[in-house]
């Protein structure tokens, strides 16, 4: 009798550490996902900022030292990067740019608390319809106290191509 | 005898209580990065959507319909993926001579998820890629739902869109 209780003792504790194993696993899934979809919001509040002007919402995007090479020269620092935002095309209140992006072309990869992130800017100018600039991010992001920053971000020229 | 019977209380005791409290813990942010991990799973249709559109890929977009999804358009409403298929492959981004390529106004991307079910809204520009200039803007509201394990379209109502920041 003693002997057949702790035999379903034991197969029961199997059952409930294989359980746990199989969703452990489909957790860990999920994780990366809702890291990918958190990484994915930098993108859209990126498009969103630029857009809108919103250069504080911009400047939510990046790490305390965060850097920013744009066309061979690399910032320093939220106040530098801040600087070259200020001045940069998308918030100048005379261009009404809407800023798009193919989807289909953003790469997030996630390795723990840090992560890249490649997405394109496609600005268009509303008022005659043309794509006024076009340009690309690479960026390394990491999550810092709970938050998905870009902590380094270089800007490429792109072509338009389906 | 008693002490036996004490022994195995408290192991129980000792497995329960940070079991439970673990449970707790984990169910709480699990019901979360579970939500997280959905709404990323159908904002993939409409990153496939835009893929399909822009490789003229028509296999790629018919796989994101369900079998029995609805498309409003124009006025008119058409039923099941062989009709949906028809009015894709006639379409603008389809033909050989369109060199378009289908961007989103990502920040307008709209999702909803509640169980199985859910609704994904997003905008494609297409912009000609010979000439720089958008030359069409839709809009999609869109019924989804998780099927087989699988998040697709059930239903595709399409709408006029200006562009503006």
């Amino acid at each position: 009798m003693k002997r057949l209780v702790v035999t379903a003792a034991l197969i029961g504790l199997g059952v409930l550490i294989a359980g746990y194993g199989a969703w452990a696993k489909s957790g860990t899934n999920d994780q990366k996902l809702a890291d990918l979809y958190k990484i994915d919001q930098i993108e859209k509040t990126w498009h969103k900022a630029a857009s809108r002007k919103n250069v504080d919402l911009m400047m939510t995007l990046w790490a305390p030292k965060a850097t920013f090479t744009i066309a061979g020269k690399t910032y320093n620092g939220k106040k530098a990067i801040r600087q070259v935002f200020a001045k940069a095309g998308p918030f100048q209140p005379q261009n009404h740019w809407e800023s798009d992006t193919p989807a289909y072309k953003i790469r997030i990869t996630v390795n723990g608390d840090r992560g890249t992130l490649y997405f394109e800017c496609h600005y268009i100018d509303v008022d005659t319809q043309k794509v006024a600039a076009a340009v690309g991010a690479d960026q390394d992001v990491q999550k810092i106290n709970g938050r998905w920053l870009i902590t380094k971000a270089i800007a490429s020229s792109v072509t338009l191509k389906p | 005898m008693a002490l036996q019977k004490l022994l195995i209380v408290g192991a129980v005791v000792a497995i329960a209580v940070p079991a439970a409290a673990h449970g707790t813990t984990k169910r709480s942010s699990s019901v979360n990065v579970g939500r997280l991990a959905t709404l990323y799973q159908i904002d993939q249709l409409e990153v496939k959507w835009h893929k399909a559109t822009s490789k003229k890929d028509l296999a790629l977009l018919m796989s994101l319909f369900a079998p029995s999804v609805t498309l409003g358009i124009n006025g008119t409403t058409l039923v099941g993926k062989a009709a949906v298929r028809k009015v894709f492959a006639k379409a603008a981004p389809f033909q050989p001579q369109n060199h378009w390529e289908s961007d989103t106004p990502a920040y307008k991307i709209r999702v909803t998820v509640d169980g199985n079910r859910g609704t994904l809204y997003f905008e494609c520009h297409y912009v000609d890629v010979d000439t720089g200039k958008v030359v069409a803007a839709v809009g999609g509201d869109n019924d989804v739902r998780r099927i087989n394990g699988k998040w697709l379209f059930t239903k595709l109502v399409s709408s006029s869109v200006t562009l503006k920041p």
